[in-house]
């Protein structure tokens, strides 16, 4: 199927957006998803503090699949 | 239901010759829970912490012998009944039995020590080398065996004036050195050898069949296979008999471990009073429901020589909290201990974890297949896991919760369209779908939504049910802070974000976007006008910067609630991610299944591990993002946390 130039860039656009913000997302979480379950061995109560911790950069992923979607309805098809 | 059960704050002040039955009565009744005493005022500095009954340092060293016994025979269960046992004769059965047991173990001991020695094939090929001549079989003779370290040449150098047989070996980094010499030289050749790290190989075994060595030829070491395997069989025929003394006293250490456990926590519980000489004082916690009749039984024991004061708890008090929920949401429970249960004086959330945990794990599984294995994966474990009970009953309702999404969604597995064929005989009804600019007639199974077609509606649904859902959170944090601190700071600390959320809803309708369609005309119909809207979301601010200062200020700027909402896309993304795998996999399959016998065999395989790839990521991240969704974005707008389990002193039933 032939697609214009302008769509491909909004595609490679949206790919960067997801892509990049998981690769942040994956950096942030590194540090304190090995903090947390360190706590977890001293403190087992730590779980649910430990996990509120680690997924907090989660949500760059999140913003960037929004910003994903978003670019995509500029191309026109759903 | 939104609050923890009602406790009352109770203080027993009476003489110290009924504290004995006072004791025995709470026990039974087992609605107290005890604080322990500590002298935090003036009037307190009188009492001193109790001290346990004398009867309680007998007890324990009973318990201390029960429970090592208990564990070095690997008894495990619960005891079938607990029957009123004289404590004497306990003491005495126990004591029969241990000393029976250390026999058994002591054997044990005593033969795998031999298997390991002969397991030393280092030392037992060593040993079996050994050639004595014939000044060593003289009687006096004192020997060395054991491990050195050093260079054997020097050592044989200095040991080679004083000793008649000089034996140095090396085999897998083991320095071995068997010495014989005339017992006269025995000092000299200890000291040698010392200098040399020496260590001997110190097994009973050993000594005796070196004792009996003297003065008979080394060749006796030949039949050590023979002795190796008779201790393996010896140590075998212990083992055996040790399991059956533990079946067969199983039942009575159970029980009389129990047993003694409550006798012990009896005893022990002047060590939570206050007492002086005479009286004794203890404080605590009991159900309000249950205070009036724990009174009269105290009265009634004592003849009414105690005094009773059961009050409402204070403000700052550290109240013990008990969950009081109907059955259906007592699993999700297990999601509030993992995090930090409700503290006395704020709305318990457990019941709103139970309408909405559902209903975001079942919006991401979202299918009628995977429900069903789940269901079938967690009722299966639940029998096979007892414990973890609560837990699993949380992951059965998500489970059922996916089925019924799953049907609105239409998805089997990730199958969304039947067959031409198939389609018209069940009388679905045709759909022209574009894809990639050619145009396809489909028959999709009946659905109420589709999530791979609607996307957009999906999202908006996703950002709606998150507005919803904080909005929420925002009502229970102005209904907690109003309760403890009066409307004043519930307007600063929630009532503002609650003026600021309108705005956010505005931003993302108009400015970015991401609600849009149906759900978006709903929303515009309710939404006030933009100069309403301004108004609110200034007063908002002005609130919350001068609730909570330059944090507020900061999270006002940089949009912290808009955040939040946008947060629960991931009900979107989570649900088509693992609908697009589901996709591929058929997809994969089904090419294949046209390629013949081979073809259809590596489909099956394709869909069998695809499927459970995607199974297993499907149970993990739902649960994951879904609870997330709860810790992150709804408990911090209103949730303390940090309340203490009511732990009531008397004997626990069931669990623990």
């Amino acid at each position: 199927m032939a697609v214009d130039v302008g769509v491909g860039l909004i595609a490679v656009g949206a790919g960067l957006a997801v892509g990049l913000s998981a690769i942040g997302a994956g950096m942030g979480e590194q540090g304190i998803g090995a903090a947390a379950v360190g706590g977890m061995i001293e403190k087992e109560e730590f779980f649910g503090k430990g996990l509120l911790m680690t997924v907090i950069p989660e949500s760059l992923v999140i913003f960037g699949l929004v910003i994903a979607i978003l670019l995509i309805g500029l191309t026109g098809s759903g | 239901m939104l609050k923890p059960k009602q406790v009352s704050k109770i203080t027993l002040f009476g003489s110290k010759k009924y504290m004995k039955q006072v004791i025995e009565l709470l026990y039974e009744s087992n609605v107290l829970h005890i604080v322990d005493f500590s002298k935090k005022s003036e009037e307190e500095n009188i009492f001193d912490i109790g001290e346990p009954f004398l009867a309680n340092e007998k007890y324990s060293d009973v318990l201390v012998k029960l429970r090592s016994l208990i564990s070095n025979l690997q008894i495990t269960g619960k005891p079938a009944m607990i029957r009123d046992t004289a404590i004497d004769s306990i003491g005495k059965k126990t004591q029969l039995i241990y000393e029976k047991a250390a026999e058994l173990f002591m054997e044990k001991e005593y033969y795998s020590s031999l298997v390991d020695v002969y397991k030393k094939k280092e030392v037992k090929k060593y040993l079996q080398n050994l050639k004595l001549d014939d000044e060593a079989k003289s009687s006096n003779l004192e020997y060395f065996i054991g491990f050195y370290n050093g260079e054997a040449s020097k050592l044989r150098d200095e040991l080679e004036k004083l000793s008649s047989f000089i034996k140095l070996g090396n085999s897998n980094n083991l320095k071995i050195a068997a010495v014989f010499c005339n017992q006269k030289h025995k000092n000299a050749v200890s000291q040698i050898l010392d200098k040399y790290e020496f260590s001997p190989i110190d097994i009973p075994v050993l000594k005796e069949h070196f004792g009996k060595l003297a003065g008979t030829p080394a060749q006796k070491f030949m039949k050590l296979d023979y002795e190796g395997d008779r201790a393996n069989k010896e140590l075998e025929k212990i083992n055996g008999q040790i399991k059956e003394f533990a079946d067969e006293n199983k039942d009575f250490l159970l029980e009389a471990e129990k047993k003694l456990s409550i006798e012990v926590e009896k005893a022990e519980a002047p060590l939570k009073f206050g007492t002086t000489n005479n009286t004794f004082l203890i404080k605590g916690f009991v159900p309000s429901k249950n205070a009036k009749k724990l009174e009269k039984e105290l009265e009634e024991i004592t003849d009414g020589n105690i005094a009773v004061k059961i009050e409402k708890p204070g403000k700052h008090e550290e109240v013990p909290v008990i969950y009081n929920h109907p059955k259906i949401v007592e699993p999700f429970e297990a999601f509030m201990d993992l995090y930090s249960m409700p503290s006395y004086k704020e709305i318990d959330p457990t019941f709103f974890m139970f309408l909405t945990f559902p209903i975001f794990f079942g919006m991401m599984l979202g299918d009628v297949g995977y429900g069903l294995i789940t269901l079938g994966l967690f009722l299966y474990l639940k029998k096979k896991m007892p414990g973890a009970k609560h837990f699993l009953n949380a992951f059965i309702i998500a489970s059922i919760s996916s089925i019924l999404f799953g049907a609105a969604f239409g998805e089997y597995f990730g199958v969304e369209f039947v067959p031409e064929g198939l389609g018209k005989t069940l009388g679905f009804h045709p759909e022209t779908i574009e894809h990639g600019g050619i145009k396809e007639v489909v028959y999709p199974i009946p659905h109420i939504f589709s999530r791979s077609h609607q996307i957009d509606d999906l999202l908006s649904i996703s950002i709606l049910l998150g507005i919803v859902h904080i909005l929420i959170g925002l009502i229970i944090g102005f209904i907690n802070v109003y309760n403890n601190h009066g409307f004043k700071h519930a307007m600063y600390e929630k009532g503002g974000w609650i003026l600021i959320m309108p705005s956010m809803v505005w931003l993302l309708l108009n400015f970015l976007s991401i609600i849009t369609g149906f759900i978006g005309e709903i929303i515009k119909t309710v939404l006030p006008p933009v100069p309403v809207l301004g108004v609110m979301f200034i007063a908002g601010s002005i609130l919350v910067i001068k609730g909570e200062g330059i944090r507020g200020f900061l999270e006002v700027i940089f949009l912290s609630l808009l955040s939040n909402i946008v947060s629960y896309a991931r009900l979107m993304a989570v649900g088509l991610a693992s609908l697009s795998l589901a996709v591929v996999v058929n997809d994969l399959a089904s090419d294949m299944f046209s390629n013949g016998i081979v073809g259809i065999i590596g489909g099956i395989l394709i869909l069998i591990i695809g499927h459970t790839i995607n199974l297993v990521l499907g149970i993990f991240s739902p649960f994951l993002h879904s609870i997330r969704l709860h810790y992150v974005e709804f408990f911090t707008k209103f949730y303390t946390g940090g309340g203490k389990k009511f732990k009531s002193f008397g004997y626990k039933h069931g669990g623990q």
